[in-house]
């Protein structure tokens, strides 16, 4: 077949600029590390690392949640335990006003202390966080939670329950009611069962002491056992949902490991294969660039003389 | 020997063409479209000598333009097919770009605005949190907008380079035209030069690039040339035919948006919108408006949509920070038809973030029973019985048509919707009792329920399971003690109304003067009580001789301690007279009445004073149907507390001596008015004098009258009525009024009250009603009454409205269920509550810290839409068909590539020239030149051989 003039040098020309063109697309590739350079390079691989990004956004947010209920849970915890530690003083001083030998001058001095510990109690039923909220008040945490209203001292927050959920599963509920802590005790009275709030039950317990009324002495103390299993279970729910949350951040983390190597792999540059393609596309280049110079001089006419 | 000669010099003629034929080829060796030539050297006629024949030579028979039709035609078909997968593969490489890029793509700010979310619900009270969020949204909008703008530019740009394309079409058009007149000189293609016929196939091969092109020549080569598939004029789209150029022009509809090539003067048998336009940079624009642009574009408007609508939706199921009901947290700004681009944020108050729920519902903190409740929320409407608004279509404010309703011994006929406003239904039968009760069972009017009636209310549609009976709020008249203090009535009753009136200011000295008039010829004038008002101040009823205004001047001046104002007589020159009112402290007022009223009083009227510009009240008034022909009522018979007139027993003192009253409208007026001292209601007789035919005819109608000292008139019944027949026997139907707002949906049913208690069949009667509507949205109507769920002993349970103290409902309640439903709002029971414990639901408008609606926004992130995607990924999976089809479309340029190459290789290999070919040529013409030269010389050389023969 004929190879017109015209046609053998514009093909020459196309075929080197493409061998160019990929030299250079390979040099950019390693200049910049990354497998694609553009999107429309490899629609397939961009969707697969939008894809991958987004997951990887989602784990990241979901560990700094968690450690935001993490840091609640602490200042839970803080307050649990101080609340423990006066309410075991209380524990012990009724304990102690409940023995004959005591005088009521004795007994008198106990109700001042016990009446200055309830106050300690009632101070941190309503601590706040380090953002100004108070735990202890269910989801309406703008709200005191034991503040005296129309004289009695009664709960202010609600029991709703706020969880944090990624998709299907619920991960953490993480709030809390004063009620679950500060939980009322059921008193076995003539007209039958009635509730009375923790901190009239120790009010009442002050009262007792305070005029040696041996009876409500002793039935302070036996209510004040149902008071204290309340806090101590607050105490260990606490603990538990720490320990989750920290094996939840822990296994987020490795999934985020994870998902990054993965996430390498599509996106960035092999550089062994990078240099070797290169080198094998320089060949090429400088192959048909010598050839076509060497081929364009044969020309008939050099011969006739 | 001549021969000789003859046949050299016909060598050398033809060689000599044939050298400037190659020559010819080697100089256009670059030239653009040019074909080989080749010549055509034949032998001459041979000269028959006898024995045989005798060459003469050989004879140039012309330059031969080395042509292909195939060939060219291929080439320009594969040039169209490549030319158009350029844009192609371009724009889509573009748009993916755009849509994957990690800064501007809507995957990461989606990501980010869910992410944000996410963060909100772990701090629902963090102000910087929820200004977070908010920055978040906005960044959504901003991107969907970028997105969408850069498409709406991509669309610009290709709708230019369509005008640009047509243009191009129009100028080859017009040039190929121009080759077709020249071309036209000859009558075949061989004669043709071949410089033009060159010309001619490199503008089509130019035009092949624009658009792909269908052709047809005539026998001296002129070309016909259609830019679709059909060469016929009545469906084709030619484009040039003979010296015809038919300009092609683009229209783009904005309203539809969509692109036509037309040719708007093509001769009137063909089509104006051309239609298959395929191939060429052209069709490569056209293809990616409707692939690339448009589908895009359409994804993000409707990506925009679902999330504006899915967000809002929640968003208004929420409670923000200050413990309102959320707003709609996107919206569109009308500035383009492109969603996308229109999508806006248009919260910026971090604490109208709506982040909590609705409702919340809280154990009492002193509960002795350890049961926990949470709450749902499904809207459960009663459509069955039908709502007013269904049986009474666009009867707002207005007295209704008659609705037949069938009633037996308890049936449902209506419901009166929450929300709806003063609703007023009417009965006229005399025999049934209307009756209006709640869905749990709270009879609010009628009469009283039998035990057995009581039995059947459990199974009337509407009613809720487990419903109790109660007439503690039956027929209250005090709306302090009535059911949530809602103001009910059943009877007849009517209202005093402010009616419309025209109302006269005074002048800035606070004066108002009549017209100068001769006092003796003014008229009588008679007005009643009412018929002027002086500020407030209802005017008495005054009686004027004819001839003087004295009397009018005493009429105002009788009230002057109570208005202020003083009336004067001035007489001028003429001895004409007008009354001139004066405040006393020179302080405004105004003098309303109707514009008779007023004209009859001489006051002057300024000009515009055509409507009414005021009100003045008008008492209330209550007029019966009319009663028989005879005039006289059939069957009426008043017992004792059977009958009220604005709480009075209209029995009260009436003996069995004054019969006359149960059958004579005017004694029974009489008997009304005996006691309108307690009533404040006077009573009189109507007479319809006038059938419509115009026969004078007795019919009678009792109108009742409310003095200045009552507001209302109302008729109601005393617990000794029977049924409605007390009312209905005066003309009166018995309506039921429910004034304000119904605050949840009530039930209206009936029951038979016949006089003769054996006579049970079911009878017909028809019902009518008024009603005003406004939006009421009952979720909001729950939050705003609080209520309490309080367990008593034996398993019952009363709910209680915190505002008004009403019961609401009592019930039992079911263990084994562990719920309760109230108003559509479901409390469900973790452990089982024990008497005396109490749970409250309210609207939880201090649970800033409840994150319900804000986790919701987030689980839209998951939430699988209509076509099976999340928003993300829908986003991701459009990204990825374009991908694809900017994929194959690259694909798709390659083999077309290859395809084009070798048509252009097919090409060049027919017609192209080749340099070693004509240098060969070159020396094989030039040593053919050369020998003919030689066989002259000999020619020359035998004949001087012969000259010299000696």
């Amino acid at each position: 077949m004929k190879i017109s003039t015209n046609f053998f040098f514009d093909r020459a020309s196309q075929q080197l600029t493409r061998a160019q063109n990929q030299v250079a697309t390979t040099q950019a590739q390693m200049s910049s590390g990354k497998q694609l350079l553009r999107a429309s390079d490899a629609p397939d691989q961009a969707v697969a690392i939008d894809r991958l990004r987004t997951a990887i956004s989602r784990q990241e947010t979901l560990s700094d949640n968690l450690k935001t209920i993490y840091r609640r849970f602490e200042a839970e915890e803080t307050a649990l335990q101080s609340a423990t530690n006066v309410f075991e003083r209380v524990k012990e001083l009724s304990i102690q006003a409940a023995n004959d030998t005591l005088g009521p001058k004795d007994r008198e001095v106990i109700a001042i202390e016990l009446q200055s510990l309830r106050d300690q109690l009632q101070m941190l039923a309503n601590t706040r966080d380090d953002q100004g909220q108070y735990i202890f008040s269910g989801s309406a945490s703008g709200t005191m939670p034991y503040s005296a209203r129309e004289g009695l001292l009664a709960y202010q927050g609600d029991q709703t329950p706020t969880s944090l959920t990624t998709g299907q599963e619920n991960l953490q509920t993480f709030n809390r009611a004063g009620t679950d802590v500060f939980t009322r005790v059921v008193r076995h009275t003539q007209d039958g069962p009635q509730g009375i709030s923790y901190f009239q039950a120790i009010d009442d317990l002050i009262v007792a002491v305070k005029t040696t009324d041996r009876a409500n002495i002793q039935r302070g103390i036996a209510e004040m056992d149902d008071m204290h299993q309340s806090m101590a279970m607050a105490t260990s729910d606490v603990g538990a949902r720490m320990n989750q949350v920290d094996m939840q951040v822990d296994l987020i983390a490795e999934n985020v490991v994870r998902l990054k190597t993965t996430l390498s792999e599509v996106e960035d540059l092999d550089y062994t294969e990078a240099v070797t393609r290169m080198n094998k596309q320089m060949m090429a280049l400088e192959a048909s660039m010598s050839s076509f110079a060497k081929i364009s001089q044969l020309n008939l006419f050099d011969y006739i003389r | 020997m001549s021969d000789l000669l003859s046949i050299g010099s016909s060598g050398v003629y033809s060689y000599q063409r044939a050298l400037s034929t190659v020559a010819n080829n080697i100089a256009n060796v670059g030239t653009d479209g040019y074909n080989r030539q080749d010549v055509a050297i034949t032998s001459s006629q041979p000269r028959d000598i006898g024995k045989g024949f005798i060459g003469t030579g050989s004879r140039f028979d012309g330059v031969k333009r080395q042509y292909d039709a195939f060939l060219e035609s291929n080439l320009r078909n594969s040039t169209s097919d490549l030319t158009g997968q350029g844009p192609l593969v371009q724009f889509a490489n573009r748009i993916v770009d755009v849509l994957a890029n990690q800064n501007i793509g809507l995957t990461s700010s989606l990501n980010a605005f869910f992410a944000s979310a996410r963060d909100l619900s772990t701090s629902p009270a963090s102000v910087v949190v929820r200004g977070n969020f908010l920055r978040e949204a906005d960044a959504v909008t901003n991107s969907f907008a970028q997105l969408g703008q850069q498409m709406v530019d991509m669309d610009q740009e290709v709708l230019a380079a369509i005008n640009v394309s047509t243009d191009k079409i129009n100028a080859l058009a017009d040039q190929i035209a121009l080759v077709n007149k020249q071309l036209f000189r000859k009558s075949t293609v061989a004669t043709q030069p071949p410089e033009l016929l060159d010309q001619r196939d490199r503008l089509l091969r130019d035009l092949s690039q624009i658009v792909r092109i269908n052709t047809s020549f005539t026998p001296n080569g002129q070309v016909t040339i259609s830019i679709n598939d059909s060469l016929d004029p009545r469906s084709g789209a030619i484009i040039v035919e003979n010296d015809q150029a038919h300009r092609v022009l683009t229209q783009f509809d904005a309203s539809t948006g969509r692109v036509e090539i037309n040719i708007p003067f093509a001769p009137n048998d063909r089509p104006k919108i051309i239609t298959g336009i395929r191939g060429g940079e052209l069709g490569g624009y056209m293809t990616i408006r409707g692939q690339l642009i448009e589908p895009t574009l359409g994804k993000l408007n409707e990506l925009a949509t679902t999330l504006m609508s899915e967000v809002n939706t929640l968003h208004k199921e929420g409670v923000d920070a200050r413990g309102n009901v959320g707003q709609d947290l996107f919206g569109f700004e009308a500035t383009t038809p492109h969603a996308a681009i229109n999508l806006k944020a248009l919260i910026d108050d971090p604490q109208a973030v709506a982040a909590a729920a609705p409702l919340r519902v809280m154990s009492g903190e002193l509960n002795v029973g350890n049961a926990r409740a949470t709450w749902s929320y499904q809207d459960d409407s009663v459509s069955n019985p039908p709502t007013l608004q269904s049986l009474f279509p666009a009867r707002i404010g207005m007295p209704g048509t008659d609705v037949p309703v069938v009633v037996g011994s308890l049936n449902a006929v209506t419901t009166l919707a929450a929300g709806t406003q003063n609703a007023v239904i009417s009965f006229d039968s005399k025999e049934a009792w209307p009756q209006l009760l709640t869905r749990d069972g709270r009879h609010l009017l009628g009469k009283a329920l039998t035990p057995a009636q009581q039995n059947l209310l459990q199974d009337l549609p509407g009613m809720q399971p487990g419903a109790t009976y109660d007439t503690a709020y039956l027929n209250t008249r005090d709306p302090k003690y009535a059911y949530l203090k809602a103001d009910y009535f059943i009877g007849a009753r009517a209202s005093s109304i402010m009616a419309p009136a025209y109302s006269l200011m005074s002048d800035s000295k606070g004066q108002l003067a009549t017209v100068a008039v001769n006092p003796a010829n003014t008229p009588a004038l008679s007005l009643a009580a009412g018929d002027v008002y002086i500020n407030n101040h209802k005017m008495p009823a005054l009686t004027k001789p004819a001839g003087s205004l004295d009397a009018i001047r005493n009429w105002f001046n009788g009230e002057t301690t109570q208005t202020g104002i003083a009336a004067a007589i001035e007489t001028d020159a003429d001895g004409k007279q007008q009354l001139v009112l004066t405040a006393s402290g020179g302080q405004n007022f105004k003098l309303v009445g109707g514009l008779d009223t007023l004209r009859a009083l001489g006051m002057t009227l300024p000009d515009d004073l055509v409507a009414p510009n005021d009100q003045k009240p008008v008492a209330a008034y209550l007029q019966s149907e009319f009663v028989n022909a005879s005039g006289t009522f059939s069957n009426f018979a008043l017992g004792a507390n059977q009958l009220l007139l604005n709480g009075v027993d209209l029995a009260t003192g009436l003996s069995s001596a004054n019969p006359a009253i149960t059958t004579d409208p005017e004694s029974l007026a009489h008997w009304i008015n005996s006691k309108s001292g307690q009533t404040g209601v006077t009573a009189s007789v109507a007479y319809q004098t006038f059938d419509v035919n115009g026969t004078p005819v007795p019919h009678k109608s009792l109108v009742l009258s409310a003095k200045d000292t009552v507001s209302e008139v109302k008729l109601s019944f005393g617990d000794n009525a029977p049924n409605p027949a007390v009312l209905g026997q005066l003309g009166f139907r018995t309506s039921l009024y429910f004034d304000g707002t119904a605050p949840e949906d009530l039930l209206v049913v009936a029951n038979l009250a016949p006089s003769d208690p054996a006579d049970t069949d079911p009878i017909a009667l028809n019902v009518s009603a008024s009603y005003s509507q406004q939006s009421f949205n009952r979720l909001e109507a729950l939050r705003a009454n609080p209520v309490n769920i309080r367990f008593g002993a034996d398993n019952t349970y009363t709910i209680v409205d915190q505002n008004t103290g009403t019961e609401l409902a009592k019930r039992e309640f079911d263990p084994h269920q562990g719920f309760i439903n109230y108003q559509g709002v479901q409390i469900r029971f973790a452990g089982l509550p024990v008497a005396g414990d109490t749970f409250k639901v309210d609207g939880n408008t201090t649970g800033i810290g409840d994150n319900t609606a804000i986790k919701a926004i987030a689980e839209l992130e998951f939430k699988v839409m209509g076509d099976g995607y999340t928003i993300t990924d829908a986003y991701i999976a459009h990204t990825s068909r374009m991908g694809n089809m900017a994929r194959q479309a690259k694909i798709g340029q390659e083999a077309l590539a290859v395809v084009n190459q070798q048509a252009i290789e097919t090409r060049e290999s027919a017609v192209g020239v080749n340099l070693d070919e004509e240098a060969a040529n070159l020396i094989r013409f030039q040593q053919a030149y050369q020998a003919n030269a030689k066989v002259m010389q000999t020619s020359t050389v035998l004949f001087d051989a012969l000259i010299n023969l000696r």
